[in-house]
């Protein structure tokens, strides 16, 4: 299989792997977005979590990743991608930058797509807890 | 429409069928396709094709998870990618589950054969509840979405054995094949 080095690296040496704290205590945190996906093709569990400062830029980014390869690289790099992006922007990853950047093949297209699931369920998490359900750039990222 | 595995091996589509039916069925035409057992003239020119067919139905059929998908499939029912419903608190509780493997796991393996037990007691508590499900003497589109949800729960479970074994390498499927 022709996999690329960047995805290798990724899993080998993933980024940002843990949590802000026990499940009970991150569903408390208000400056903390948490994203649960599971991707029914496979059985796969990804656990995204946002740190979101109070100018609304992401501070940090953990993940927890149960499943394959391909899913531990897809979240590793949406963490280090979200880092530094403000959280109106944060929706304008999509999973077929991942595919790209990881060069994925197709029958790992799937883990992408949970990567992207793992991120807009984070960001509505944290505008959720913290009241944001309308952000003015919402509809420009759905439409981007 | 492709054939399915239960008209494949000439078996009534249902959940329970035990392996020596499924194993007889399959002898029976497996002898019917063999150039040895079923004469020149009458095997099958595709015989290979025919024969890696029955045995793939075989596999699906003795799998209960798979037989149970396949048999979702012949009543109609949705897809996982149609549905990907699952019960309430189900995603939460594995994701729970998993981080306390992982906990246990990262100071003792013996605690290992633990988990795989309450793995295998899952596996066996959701085949009584797919059996009890299937065993409805009509199936209305409700009753089938409520199958899949179970099967999708399922899969989780059965994700979850496969990654307990010691040999598992998240890394081999995709990276090292």
């Amino acid at each position: 299989m022709a996999y690329g080095p960047k995805i290798i690296d990724h899993y080998e040496n993933p980024r940002n792997v843990g949590s802000f704290g026990t499940q009970a205590e991150i569903k408390q945190r208000k400056d903390v977005g948490v994203g649960l996906v599971g991707a029914p093709e496979c059985g796969d569990v990804m656990q995204l979590q946002i740190k979101v400062g109070k100018d609304g830029v992401i501070e940090d980014a953990k993940f927890k990743t149960f499943g394959c390869g391909s899913a531990i690289a897809s979240s590793s790099l949406a963490t280090e991608w979200l880092k530094g992006k403000k959280i109106e922007d944060a929706g304008t990853i999509k999973n077929t930058m991942i595919v790209e950047e990881l060069s994925l093949p197709p029958v790992k297209i799937h883990c992408s797509v949970l990567a992207e699931d793992a991120i807009h369920a984070a960001i509505e998490d944290y505008k959720a807890k913290n009241g944001l359900t309308a952000s003015p750039h919402a509809d420009v990222a759905a439409k981007a | 429409m492709q054939p399915d595995p239960f008209q494949i091996l000439g078996l009534s589509p249902r959940f329970d069928l035990d392996e020596s039916a499924i194993r007889r069925a399959y002898l029976a035409r497996v002898s019917a396709i063999h150039p040895d057992l079923a004469g020149a003239e009458t095997a099958q020119p595709n015989g290979q094709d025919a024969s890696a067919e029955l045995n793939h139905a075989r596999e699906i059929l003795t799998n209960p998870e798979t037989r149970a998908t396949a048999l979702l499939a012949v009543l109609g029912g949705p897809t996982k990618e149609a549905d990907k419903s699952l019960p309430p608190g189900f995603l939460m509780d594995i994701m729970e589950t998993r981080e306390a493997i992982e906990a246990s796991l990262a100071g003792d393996q013996s605690e290992r054969a633990r988990w795989l037990a309450w793995g295998i007691a899952q596996r066996q508590a959701f085949t009584a509840q797919v059996r009890a499900q299937f065993a409805a003497a009509a199936h209305s589109p409700d009753s089938l979405r409520q199958i899949r949800t179970t099967l999708n729960a399922w899969r989780y479970i059965e994700r979850l054995i496969e990654q307990l074994d010691p040999a598992y390498d998240p890394g081999k499927a995709d990276f090292r094949a």
